[in-house]
């Protein structure tokens, strides 16, 4: 008879939080995106069985040891925001807190597997890339390349006893509603940190650049960034050295039990608190008379805008993609000969902004039923929903457009043009593929309809790539790049027909 | 004067399980029916038929005398649709709600903003006005769906399992609410699985079953038909166990 985990054992929890964990990221019918991650695998391996044919840790990191460091941190900190967004989630919005709480299971039993779960499902994608290089050196001799998956483990506890550390503090701090939305808005802003602090430093004005490029080669800065310096640690320790990779198993899951066993008080009272409890008390604003609207474009304007004005978690995402682009903006004011690198991000910026407003119109609607039920054409109403959501991004976009005006004619006509044409492709994806009460959760945008998003992010890099290679004159592989924007409203029609034959 | 809904020979099929088979019905203007029918008999797909939200296989719904398949918008014009589980925007306050309710029935603003402040004290929301619907519970999410449901004036209600989640009070506001209604013109269709409130408010009840009307008619007349003297909840069981035929009164 198979093994089966005493009932309410941390091990049958884990049990059950890895089936939910597998139902919640599609289950069986995940099969199909499992086959091209399978094969993508497969080439990866096939790649890293040339690199780690030769491979020296030691001679790569006397090479590029800032560029490692800076490329580790970054993966850490976006580690970091998952776990902050799946910690918001154990805590404040778990389905079963009701029925699990009111069990007779220890609740550090809870807490603790939990925070496994939020480890693994925080560290599964950069652990799956780079098993690879693990598994192919382990093909080459160097067996201690395995002792990445120890260590992606560990990094995962890491990161989720700092995601929950942070939340519940937050949550002590502000209260469960404010600290929901809080962890929210953090957790989309640590992704970004790092490499928005990259970008301020080349904004530093010229005699502070060169203090720190003098700082740079100064031994205080090899110490911290040299090869040999505790910043490679982390991916020493994903190498399999020793030391490092004994450390940093040892620090992290100290740290994780450490959070576990002093958070579990605050665990279970924040969980208990439910955020939406403290919403039920709050009180309205004083009212003043206010008058309604009159005809269907005026009142889908406005309920459009408002349902978008009142989603923290997605103007925190879509500020973060604001935030990337400041400090590119500040760049462009010094240094016009990077204005065509600039545009095509902007079309990548704007256009990804529209398709996330769009799928939030289409696909978020609250209300299918009632707006199928009501007189009026469906396919007017879902555009004219469109058109409202891309009313903010048109905006976002203005004073840029209006300072590729004073920069260059043409450089503002190829910008206009390719810009209207991305936001245009994004919408349309989303109109003629949507499917309606998805859920507002902008961070299952991707799970929720993979094919289009896919398709639309194909055909925003199309744009941005036709408005750089317009730009610089490139015009002979401009059709390439317009025929990618132009493949993804092409592949949402026929997706969107064939759904609408069904 | 044509019924306020007739449906004639309604089929919906899913894969090869039918959730309508066949259906007929006709209810007059003015009339309270309500609709019942164990768990997947098909009262709800026929409902959401009725609302235009799903495509019928076979057959055809009139609303007020327009076909909801070749007339839509003058079929959803005169029609209020209240789902089991309505679905509101949770971050629009109670009269913004309203405000949007309206605007799709192409209500004018005055006219809306005044029906709306009626409504809503009539429900006793008049204080939540301001609130955002998150915040509600599920009888005031209720009440507000009805409010939205009751702001065009509609001629024909169709509603699924109104009184789910409201305490008795808010019960019997919604009961007399709706009566009123029938009172002054308005056609009344809903499903309930509390047949006392079948029993005591509808005129006629109509039995649904494996996706048929299978007993129709005043609570005298099933009565009759059965050939007994028992409870609408006796007739009920007696009609809808498994192998039992259909009476028509």
């Amino acid at each position: 008879m198979a093994w089966r985990p005493r009932p309410a054992s941390w091990p049958w929890l884990a049990a059950h939080e890895l089936r939910m964990i597998w139902r919640n990221s599609g289950g069986t019918r995940i099969w199909v995106l499992g086959v091209l991650v399978g094969f993508l695998l497969l080439l990866l391996h096939a790649g890293a069985w040339f690199a780690m044919r030769r491979f020296d840790l030691e001679w790569l990191l006397g090479k590029l040891s800032a560029t490692i460091i800076f490329a580790t941190f970054v993966v850490l900190f976006v580690v970091l925001s998952a776990a902050f967004g799946l910690a918001v989630n154990a805590i404040f919005q778990r389905g079963d807190q009701d029925l699990v709480m009111s069990s007779p299971v220890p609740i550090g039993n809870v807490y603790a597997v939990r925070g496994m779960a939020v480890a693994l499902s925080c560290v599964a994608l950069p652990a799956i890339f780079w098993s690879p290089l693990a598994d192919m050196g382990a093909v080459h001799g160097h067996w201690r390349a395995l002792a990445a998956y120890p260590v992606w483990g560990a990094l995962g506890l890491a990161c989720s006893a700092l995601a929950f550390a942070g939340t519940l503090a937050l949550a002590r701090l502000l209260g469960p509603r404010r600290a929901f939305r809080t962890a929210q808005v953090l957790g989309a802003v640590l992704g970004a940190v790092i490499v928005i602090a990259m970008q301020f430093q080349s904004l530093l004005p010229a005699g502070a650049q060169a203090r720190v490029r003098e700082w740079s080669r100064s031994e205080d800065a090899a110490a911290l960034l040299g090869p040999h310096g505790v910043l490679t640690w982390p991916v020493r320790a994903l190498f399999g050295d020793p030391l490092p990779a004994i450390a940093t198993i040892g620090i992290c899951l100290a740290l994780f039990m450490l959070v576990v066993r002093s958070t579990t008080g605050a665990f279970a009272s924040a969980t208990r608190e439910q955020p939406d409890v403290q919403l039920r008390t709050r009180r309205a604003a004083p009212a003043t008379p206010r008058r309604f609207r009159s005809g269907l474009a005026a009142i889908v304007v406005a309920k459009e805008l408002r349902l978008i004005a009142r989603d923290p978690t997605l103007i925190a995402k879509s500020l973060v993609q604001l935030l990337y682009f400041i400090p590119l903006m500040a760049i462009l004011m010094r240094r016009s000969q990077v204005a065509e690198v600039l545009a095509a991000s902007l079309v990548l910026l704007a256009s990804t902004l529209a398709g996330t407003f769009a799928w939030i119109a289409v696909s978020g609607e609250e209300a299918p039923d009632l707006l199928a039920s009501a007189p009026v054409d469906a396919e007017r109403l879902r555009w004219l929903k469109v058109a409202a959501v891309l009313m903010p991004v048109v905006v976002v976009v203005l004073p840029f457009l209006a300072w590729y005006a004073l920069l260059s004619a043409r450089l503002f006509a190829v910008l206009s043009v390719l810009l209207a044409a991305s936001l245009a492709s994004s919408a349309v994806v989303q109109v003629w593929t949507g499917i309606p009460g998805s859920g507002r959760d902008v961070r299952l945008r991707y799970k929720k309809n993979m094919l289009a998003n896919f398709v639309e992010g194909m055909a925003n890099m199309g744009w941005a790539g036709a408005c750089y290679l317009a730009m610089a004159g490139h015009y002979r592989i401009l059709p390439a790049a317009l025929a990618l924007g132009f493949a993804g409203p092409v592949t949402a029609w026929f997706v969107g027909r064939a759904r609408r034959a069904l | 004067m044509s019924a306020a809904l007739e449906i004639q020979g309604l089929r919906k099929h899913y894969g090869s399980e039918a959730a309508v088979d066949g259906l007929d019905l006709s209810i007059p203007r003015g009339e309270f029916h309500a609709l019942l029918g164990p768990n997947g008999a098909g009262k709800t797909t026929t409902l959401r038929i009725v609302a235009g939200l799903v495509r019928a296989d076979l057959g055809s719904v009139r609303v007020m005398g327009h076909d909801i398949a070749l007339d839509p918008a003058a079929a959803k014009r005169e029609l209020a649709y209240l789902p089991d589980d309505p679905q509101l925007y949770g971050k629009l306050d109670s009269l913004e709600y309203l405000e949007f309710v309206a605007g799709l029935w192409g209500i004018e603003a005055e006219a809306a903003r005044a029906r709306a402040e009626a409504l809503l004290a009539t429900l006793g929301l008049e204080d939540k006005s301001r609130d955002r619907v998150e915040t509600f519970s599920r009888g005031m999410r209720q009440k507000l769906a009805l409010a939205g449901g009751l702001i065009h004036e509609p001629a024909l209600m169709i509603l699924d399992e109104p009184l789910t989640g409201l305490d008795a009070a808010a019960a019997r506001l919604v009961k007399d609410l709706l009566l009123e209604r029938v009172k002054r013109g308005c056609t009344v269709v809903l499903t309930t699985h509390i047949l006392e409130i079948a029993e005591r408010l509808a005129e006629r009840i109509s039995i649904i079953d494996h996706g048929r009307i299978v007993a129709q008619g005043t609570m005298d007349e099933l009565r009759g038909a059965s050939g007994g003297q028992g409870t609408l909840e006796d007739i009920f069981l007696e009609l809808t166990r498994e192998g039992a035929g259909g009476v028509a009164a």
